[in-house]
């Protein structure tokens, strides 16, 4: 009797702890304070050290970490309508060659020091001369920037580069201070010091687990930017960010297709946009590596062995929409006639095998990456070996994958490229410089393709795009699958909205639901 | 005992070293490699050489080796290669978690491994049984699927504990402890099915001793013995397991952080061997090459204060 007794004192004793306990917050409750909070996973975590230092490591840095902290020249919608921000009003030149921003005159940094045209121009010559990565890559077509007053720069590019506004919209666009350019030893433990609309809350962060964001008092903008204060939180794990967001600790958060289902099931909202095209990016198509790749009989063959029907269904769980083109349908380079061109035909592709002269077939390596192709890379390795070409797979951790891709030991690669705009993808992807047109191959005839597209407007350069997608087809310089959706669950408190090429909304994107 | 524990140490720093340029030499073999993942995949050749020059990694190994050593005896680990903090800084805002995680979850696993352990040992039977069973499914099964099996019940149906994320204790204590407890829960199954069937093991193997019997003859009662003399004499074979199973909780906490976004050590490792973020490797193979001989010290110093015999 006096044993039961201690033990009901006990069990009493425990309850009343775990009660107390539970009044303590375990987190941040998204978007339920009287002061307006959200709280976001972020499927990375942040590499910047938020101070711009080594402008060549930038390259997949997620904008959420430095959105909300560094003013960009301008602003585009899921849309892809550019509108200003910094910068009011721009204008090109006669034949697109000369950009002239106009900016704002009333913006400074937390430190109080002015955001004029002589940071901005510091900012675009850093990013070009950046030394490698996709920023600077975006930024190459600049020949010089100048600042002819305090609000004016006028961009010089070495030709014309319909992509170049749409990148100052991205990281090219934000603009740090020119001090810490100037500095890249400086401490990284400091609070950075940005125009933008929010300040890094430097005591409630942790590096790794949670980066706290309150307003910029003296922003200029503010209603732009509805939340109070932004809490991220980075969760590469999946069933972290599941659960995370299904318990309610976060607003929103990265899905993939998998849990799709069960993320609405929860009751979730399921926001969906286009961030990539998935499939075969057939490098070496001069046949460098591998001399058959050099025949567009076989890379054609290659092709026609991939069900992409059944790759949506089954690989992206019907999230998205079989393709055979890398541009994504209702765009000016999609070819709407071509949409069948290259269906499923194992018997087709081994005929075209056999007139390209490899009837018995031929080997070649492809890199994958250690982890996330491994429910990929059989299916390649199985459809492949339907028409004889033996596969062998060679895996990477994700630092180094990228590495041996742009080395040029491999002949093709499997991609999850963006998505962005016409011109963004050629520039990315087509073009002989293109930083994804790995050896670099060229055609004169494509090649006047692209100077059309990109040195024209409306119906011409929409005619422009459409040879552009008609010769890539024709030539099969990829073997594209599917376009799939990126997946995005939010909570009832907030909507969502993916601009094409973003796996995670836009700050500026996000909106309270009210 | 201090001969002993001198013993002990050199050889744990001689492991040490050992194991530091082992790794070293590994992961540093190509200069150039680590250059273009600083400076990204586009990145011209020149570029390339020019900064693995700039940071020393054109020298031979052997002298980057003793730099980095040399380093390391003032404090500096290098800085990392993505969000380019000092390392040493990076590590000892992980640690506590880390540590944290896996110390509550041995405190736990002490405390329920030796009620269990002797309960089973001490009760025989049915019961001993049913523990046996229990021990089996905890050993055999997963962590992260107790983990989430864990959030499913407590997190999302209940909503009695979070379901991710780590509070310091320096900004909530009640919110410290409860960010820890799913965790630490998921994480001590398996270690207390393991060490209670050791502690179970080891006091049965005492009970059969001829001293017990003596005890037993001079009218003390089971309970005594079993609680003053045979846990004790059980405890060098519990040690033992415990200190391996401090290894094999850093191993857990790889997982377990992960599942809960917690940001310790075990994410670290991850998310730098993910990014090829070389010092950072580095530094987290030497931190917790440290941890561990530092348990196996501490260890043997217990097991040799509870058995003098083993000091030899």
């Amino acid at each position: 009797m006096k044993h039961r007794k201690r033990i009901v004192t006990a069990l009493a004793a425990a309850s009343v702890a775990a009660l107390a306990l539970s009044g303590c917050t375990p987190t941040d409750e998204p978007g339920t304070d009287a002061e307006q909070t959200l709280t976001l996973a972020v499927s990375s975590d942040s590499l910047w050290g938020f101070v711009r230092t080594d402008i060549g490591t930038q390259v997949h840095q997620s904008s959420a970490y430095w959105m909300p902290l560094y003013d960009t020249i301008v602003k585009i919608t899921p849309d892809l309508e550019i509108l200003p921000n910094l910068a009011t009003k721009w204008e090109y030149n006669d034949d697109l060659t000369v950009l002239t921003l106009t900016l704002r005159d009333d913006v400074k940094f937390t430190d109080g020091t002015p955001l004029d045209a002589e940071a901005v121009v510091k900012n675009l010559l850093t990013f070009r001369d950046g030394g490698g990565g996709e920023v600077t890559q975006a930024a190459s077509s600049i020949a010089d920037a100048v600042a002819e007053d305090a609000t004016t720069v006028v961009v010089t590019l070495k030709q014309a580069d319909p992509a170049i506004l749409p990148a100052m919209a991205a990281s090219l666009g934000a603009v740090f201070l020119p001090a810490d350019i100037a500095n890249p030893d400086k401490d990284k433990s400091v609070v950075p010091v940005g125009s933008g609309p929010y300040i890094l809350d430097d005591a409630n962060t942790t590096p790794g687990s949670v980066y706290t964001y309150v307003r910029n008092k003296d922003y200029w903008d503010p209603a732009s930017y509805p939340f109070d204060k932004l809490v991220l939180r980075p969760m590469a794990d999946t069933a972290a960010r599941m659960n995370a967001l299904k318990a309610g600790e976060v607003d929103g958060a990265m899905v993939p297709a998998a849990n799709a289902a069960d993320i609405e099931a929860s009751g979730l909202t399921l926001n969906s946009g286009i961030a990539n095209w998935a499939g075969l990016h057939l490098i070496d198509r001069g046949g460098t590596l591998v001399p058959a790749l050099a025949n567009v009989k076989v890379r054609q063959a290659i092709n026609m062995v991939f069900d992409r029907e059944s790759l949506v269904k089954n690989l992206f769980q019907g999230y998205g929409v079989a393709n055979n083109q890398v541009f994504r349908e209702g765009s000016a380079a999609y070819v709407a006639s071509e949409k069948d061109t290259y269906p499923f035909d194992i018997e087709a592709a081994k005929k075209l095998m056999a007139e390209a002269g490899y009837a018995d077939g031929f080997d070649m390596k492809i890199p994958a990456i250690t982890g996330n192709h491994d429910v990929i890379m059989p299916i390649i390795k199985q459809q492949l070996g339907e028409i004889g070409i033996r596969l062998t797979v060679d895996s990477f951790q994700l630092g180094d994958y990228f590495n041996e891709v742009f080395a040029k030991k491999y002949p093709l690669v499997f991609v999850n490229l963006p998505s962005f705009d016409d011109w963004r993808d050629v520039k990315g992807m087509v073009t002989p410089t293109a930083l994804w047109n790995v050896f670099k191959t060229e055609d004169p005839v494509l090649d006047g393709y692209i100077e059309a597209a990109r040195t024209s407007a409306g119906d011409e350069q929409k005619a422009a795009f459409q040879n552009i997608g008609q010769y890539l087809i024709d030539n099969a310089w990829y073997a594209p699958w599917a376009t799939p959706h990126v997946l995005y669950g939010t909570d009832s408190a907030i909507t969502a909205e993916l601009s094409p090429g973003q796996v995670e909304p836009l700050i500026w994107d996000i909106k309270p639901a009210k | 005992m201090l001969v002993f524990l001198a013993r002990r140490v050199v050889a744990g720093i001689v492991l040490t070293v050992v194991v530091s340029a082992v790794t070293f030499t590994l992961i540093y073999s190509d200069g150039e490699r680590i250059a273009r993942l600083i400076l990204g995949p586009d990145a011209d050749q020149a570029a390339v050489v020019q900064r693995a020059q700039e940071l020393g990694l054109n020298e031979p190994l052997i002298v980057q080796f003793f730099v980095w050593f040399g380093n390391l005896l003032h404090g500096d680990l290098g800085r990392s290669l993505s969000d380019h903090r000092p390392v040493i800084e990076t590590l000892l805002s992980r640690v506590p978690v880390t540590l944290a995680l896996v110390g509550f979850t041995l405190l736990v696993t002490l405390v329920f491994a030796v009620v269990i352990g002797l309960y089973s040992a001490y009760k025989g039977g049915w019961v001993d049984s049913g523990l046996r069973t229990f021990g089996v499914f905890g050993f055999a099964t997963p962590h992260f699927l107790i983990a989430i099996g864990l959030v499913v019940l407590f997190a999302l149906n209940l909503k009695l504990l979070p379901a991710t994320g780590y509070i310091p204790p320096t900004r909530s204590l009640g919110g410290w402890m409860l960010s820890l407890v799913l965790p630490v829960t998921a994480l001590a199954v398996g270690t207390i099915a393991s060490a209670s069937q050791q502690v179970r093991g080891a006091v049965m193997d005492v009970m059969k001793q001829d001293y017990i019997r003596t005890l037993r003859s001079r009218g003390i009662p089971l309970s005594a013995v079993y609680l003053r003399h045979a846990l004790k004499n059980a405890s060098a074979p519990g040690l033992t397991t415990l200190g391996m199973q401090f290894v094999g909780l850093l191993g857990g906490a790889v997982v377990i952080e992960q599942v809960f976004a917690l940001p310790g050590i075990g994410s670290l490792v991850i998310a730098s061997a993910l990014k090829s973020d070389i010092p950072v490797i580095m530094g987290t193979v030497l931190f917790l090459v440290v941890v561990v001989v530092i348990v196996n010290i501490v260890v043997d110093l217990a097991i040799a204060w509870a058995n003098p015999k083993s000091r030899a």
